[in-house]
């Protein structure tokens, strides 16, 4: 597929040839996410110009952070060390888990500062069109971690995203953890900072009037 | 797109999926009223000033004006005209929501479906009034069927085609339909089916929905309604449905009494 008008990017006619080393790298650039064939063949060629010792660093990061990245046991985050540091900090508090979708939105969580309870990476949504069903992600994991921990949790909040399978990914667990007699809740939506109410959707709007708050 | 198409058009749509793109745009499927299902591109939805951010979930019942584009058409405007908000905080109705987007999506491909516009629409709307979930999905999976060339006989049987009695009706999944008394040996792979389960289904094909919604159906009943009705559609669309698992799931520890622990 291609987005707008565009050349193909080294096509067959390319003098290197369909299997060059340089079409590999562009290949392999270009399945990265949210890497186009443009961009992709813009960094290839980057890396092409750039000194041996240059790509040589970039080729050890690669390989070493899938050596050396295991996820946490206990929050199923992306870490050095199993448990995590996060986990292992005895001065977070042991009644909120925060459950989140990706391990990029624990690092979201955390520069807010505002949340000092634990974490669960639940490393996706369900997503059945996409054929991701609640098996493929970490939530068998979330809930032995809740039964086990014997309620030293006293909230699980679930902050998927606000989009409909994040939603319908938050409503799911709702149904499991409330079988464990534990509280639920959900991140607050509202309109946010830099945005106008004029182009807001109506959904986002209701929602914010809903959960207005007195100042 | 032919050549007289205008550069610049106005639609309704109803959101079915959305897939990652290049930079911050996002690929939305889309199914409209003349098109029917087709994939557009929403150009830096993921910013977060984006004006199209939140018009385009899954389910969303919009206005659109797109741009006509090389290959696929670009979502310029999105307003909403409704996300269903009632669907959006229950699970059943959620999951339910989720489920007829994507039979939706699996019965047809590009340019194809306008007529399960309308169809999806109501079917939309019912969920979030919270009418008779039953009559819903499987009046709409009946429909989706019908509209789609794949009507499933529900009073003949599919191999000598005679009318069949309720009691002595057997089932075929691959047959898309009922097999009566005489030919049961000679169709493979026939099951048994409740007259209860088939009379409830020949209501959801042939009644107005304001009638078959009347029909009271119990836990048991609606198991069995669905045992049927997904394995049908998952045989006629020739792939798995994923939906149609989470929602059985779903329905079934709904049954279970509060406070039990599940493993
Ligand atoms: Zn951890
Ligand atoms: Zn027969």
């Amino acid at each position: 597929m291609t987005f707008g008008d565009q050349e193909p990017i080294l096509g067959s006619s390319n003098p290197y040839g369909g299997s060059s080393p340089i079409n590999r790298l562009v290949s392999a650039f270009h399945m990265l996410p949210g890497i186009g064939p443009r961009s992709a063949q813009r960094l290839a060629y980057h890396v092409l110009r750039s000194p041996a010792s240059e790509a040589q660093e970039l080729a050890n990061a690669l390989l070493d952070v899938k050596e050396n990245i295991i996820l946490c046991t206990s929050c199923q985050n992306l870490a050095s060390s199993s448990p995590c540091s996060l986990c292992d900090d005895s001065g977070r508090s042991q009644d909120l888990l925060c459950v989140v979708e990706e391990p990029l939105d624990v690092v979201a969580i955390e520069r807010t500062g505002d949340f000092k309870g634990n974490y669960h990476v639940l490393h996706g949504v369900i997503a059945p069109r996409s054929g991701v069903g609640p098996e493929d992600l970490k939530i068998e994991e979330l809930m032995n971690r809740l039964r086990i921990s014997d309620n030293t949790f006293k909230e699980v909040i679930v902050a998927t995203n606000p989009s409909t399978e994040g939603e319908a990914t938050a409503l799911y667990l709702a149904q499991l953890i409330h079988s464990l007699d534990l509280k639920v809740t959900r991140l607050a939506r509202g309109l946010p900072t830099g945005s106008d109410v004029e182009y807001a959707d109506i959904d986002t709007l209701g929602r914010a009037l809903e959960f207005r708050h007195e100042i | 797109m032919n050549a007289r198409a205008p550069r610049v058009y106005s639609t309704q749509a109803i959101v079915i999926g959305q897939r990652e793109f290049v930079e911050a745009a996002k690929i939305i499927t889309i199914l409209t009223p003349d098109i029917g299902k087709q994939d557009s591109v929403a150009k830096g939805i993921l910013k977060p000033k984006s004006r199209l951010a939140g018009h385009l979930e899954p389910g969303t019942y919009c206005d659109l004006e797109l741009a006509v584009g090389k290959n696929l058409d670009i979502i310029r405007e999105a307003q909403t005209i409704s996300r269903f908000r009632a669907s959006q905080q229950n699970l059943m109705r959620l999951t339910t929501l989720v489920y007829v987007l994507e039979l939706v999506d699996k019965y047809t491909v590009d340019g194809t479906g306008s007529d399960l516009f309308e169809p999806l629409l109501v079917t939309l709307k019912r969920l979030d009034i919270g009418e008779n979930l039953s009559a819903v999905v499987h009046g709409f999976e009946l429909m989706l069927l019908e509209i789609t060339g794949f009507r499933p006989s529900l009073n003949q049987c599919v191999n000598c085609l005679s009318d069949v009695n309720s009691v002595q009706a057997n089932w075929s999944q691959d047959g898309g339909g009922i097999v009566c008394g005489q030919c049961v040996s000679l169709v493979p792979n026939t099951s048994l089916i409740e007259p209860k389960v088939l009379k409830v289904l020949r209501a959801y094909q042939s009644w107005p929905y304001e009638e078959s919604a009347r029909i009271t159906i119990d836990s048991y009943l609606e198991a069995q309604l669905s045992k049927i009705m997904h394995g049908l559609m998952k045989a006629f669309a020739e792939r798995d449905i994923k939906s149609a698992d989470l929602l059985e799931e779903v329905s079934w520890r709904k049954e279970l009494p509060e406070g039990r622990v599940i493993s």
